[in-house]
């Protein structure tokens, strides 16, 4: 199931809704949208199954709640809620009279004006995680570096630095991939399709996606068939949809540039062996087309759909 | 009960975890504890295994390799408390930070973590929150800071999993953060 986004009206309205049992969450409590959002389905164990997204959305709003550090309405909330300890179990009219005299304030004041703001704040603060977990298809973002790079020593930070240098790894294939798309396209129209110097360009684009390609299974043989925390779900090799529009290409036809790309990385020798490859007249097509793009392309035409 | 007497290496058992996510601070606050005589974990368990994982394969982890190298990390943790007797110890993560990690990397809980869990229970978790330093823009490597953040939330979410509510620590001074540990340590039960 993936992520979704849920408006914050209907979100407060499942937090509020939530007071009269108080947490932990039954099985049976009105919250079919606060379990779709991305950060509650990226913490369920079983993201398929109901309970265990309850069981993921409890405790991210236990998390919340003791993060809820609002000088007036932290105590009010973790008391209502019933997460502070002796709490649990209470009525909600209970909770709510020790609520309302923690926080200093009357308690009709404090059921008709306090608690819906308390669940407005709770569903903002669900919908701000929920935007954390959009990872998307994001390049690394980059900074200007004024300071080493010091890491502690941490399998967890040596295991995450190792991913963003496979991203990063990735990330580079399309842009160089997007680098030699642009130049043909120049090329192209400068000189004309057919000229030398377009063609040589759009063998070095497909070269790129070849190498694209390589890293994209390297990426898979790592970490599995999608980048890791990408929402919605993305295949390593769909990133060169990112570089820029160019010619489909087979799974039969991906696999044999990834081959050959592996076995000869460097682009003379890509190039030197791509006529006598199995995938050669596809190659042909793929260059050609790449020059002289057929018009208008139409969406279906992306590659890897 | 003061903590002289939760130290003293003849009563039962105490066992904290101190855990969070990469760039939380934890190490200072592990060699905090150790210069104030408090036992606790003396390095990490799962770094040799790591590399130890990787001087054999010759590469890095793939996706193939994951169970078998939590499975090891899991084994340690379990050697790790069982070996601790008597009187308070602070643990340099726990066992349920293995599904926090496996979750990162798209794995879903094994049989033998769910048991290991239920079997082994620590008396507390701490989590630190991550140091303000870590979401610094000039810091290449974790330019992706909400892979980090990411990391952080599904450890947290581990150990709700697994039945604890941890108590958090704020980012602060490795010693005013030690303070703030023992003074959240919950009174035993028994």
């Amino acid at each position: 199931m993936a992520g979704q986004q849920v408006p914050s009206a209907l979100m407060t309205q499942q937090v509020h809704g939530l007071l009269r049992a108080g947490l932990p969450i039954g099985d049976t409590a009105q919250v079919q949208d606060l379990i779709c959002l991305r950060g509650v389905v990226a913490r369920a164990l079983d993201p398929g199954t109901r309970s265990s997204l309850i069981r993921a959305l409890d405790g991210l709003l236990r998390w919340q709640l003791a993060r809820f550090e609002h000088p007036r309405l932290g105590d009010a909330a973790r008391i209502l809620f019933g997460v502070t300890r002796g709490m649990s179990g209470l009525t909600l009219t209970e909770r709510r009279a020790r609520a309302a005299a923690a926080s200093g304030y009357e308690v009709h004041h404090f059921r008709k004006r306090i608690e819906p703001e308390i669940c407005a704040r709770l569903a903002g603060m669900l919908s701000a995680d929920a935007e954390d977990f959009a990872g998307g298809a994001v390049a690394p973002r980059l900074g200007r570096a004024r300071r080493p790079t010091r890491l502690g020593a941490d399998v967890f930070a040596w295991e995450v630095a190792e991913h963003e240098q496979a991203l990063a790894a990735l990330w580079s294939g399309v842009y160089a991939l997007r680098a030699e798309l642009l130049a043909t396209a120049r090329l192209a129209s400068m000189n004309g399709p057919r000229h030398e110097q377009t063609r040589s360009s759009a063998n070095n684009a497909l070269w790129r996606l070849a190498l694209l390609y390589r890293q994209a299974a390297a990426y898979r043989q790592a970490y599995g068939p999608r980048l890791l925390g990408a929402d919605p779900n993305t295949a390593p090799e769909q990133l060169a949809h990112f570089a820029g529009w160019h010619p489909p290409v087979s799974r039969t036809t991906a696999a044999h540039l990834t081959a050959l790309a592996e076995i000869h990385p460097g682009a003379e020798q890509f190039a030197g062996t791509l006529p006598s490859s199995p995938i050669a007249a596809e190659a042909e097509v793929w260059c050609s087309a790449l020059a002289d793009p057929p018009s208008p392309i139409r969406e279906e035409q992306q590659p890897w759909t | 009960m003061d903590l002289t007497t939760l130290i003293d290496p003849l009563g039962p058992p105490r066992r904290y975890v101190i855990t969070g996510g990469p760039s939380a601070g934890k190490e200072a606050v592990l060699d905090e504890l150790a210069a104030r005589g408090i036992p606790a974990t003396d390095g990490e368990p799962a770094r040799e295994i790591y590399r130890k994982h990787r001087d054999r394969l010759g590469r890095h982890l793939q996706v193939g390799d994951r169970r078998e190298y939590s499975r090891e990390v899991l084994e340690a943790f379990i050697a790790e408390y069982t070996v601790h007797k008597h009187g308070l110890r602070f643990y340099n993560r726990g066992i349920p930070d293995g599904y926090g990690w496996d979750a990162f990397f798209g794995l879903a809980p094994y049989p033998e973590l769910e048991q290991a869990s239920r079997t082994y229970q620590y008396d507390a978790v701490f989590v630190l929150d991550p140091l303000d330093d870590f979401e610094s823009e000039d810091d290449l490597v974790f330019a992706k800071d909400r892979e980090i953040r990411r990391v952080h939330e599904l450890i947290v979410q581990g150990y709700y999993d697994a039945g604890y509510r941890p108590i958090f620590i704020a980012a602060d001074e490795p010693a005013r953060r030690v303070d703030q540990i023992l003074a959240n340590i919950p009174a035993p039960t028994d």
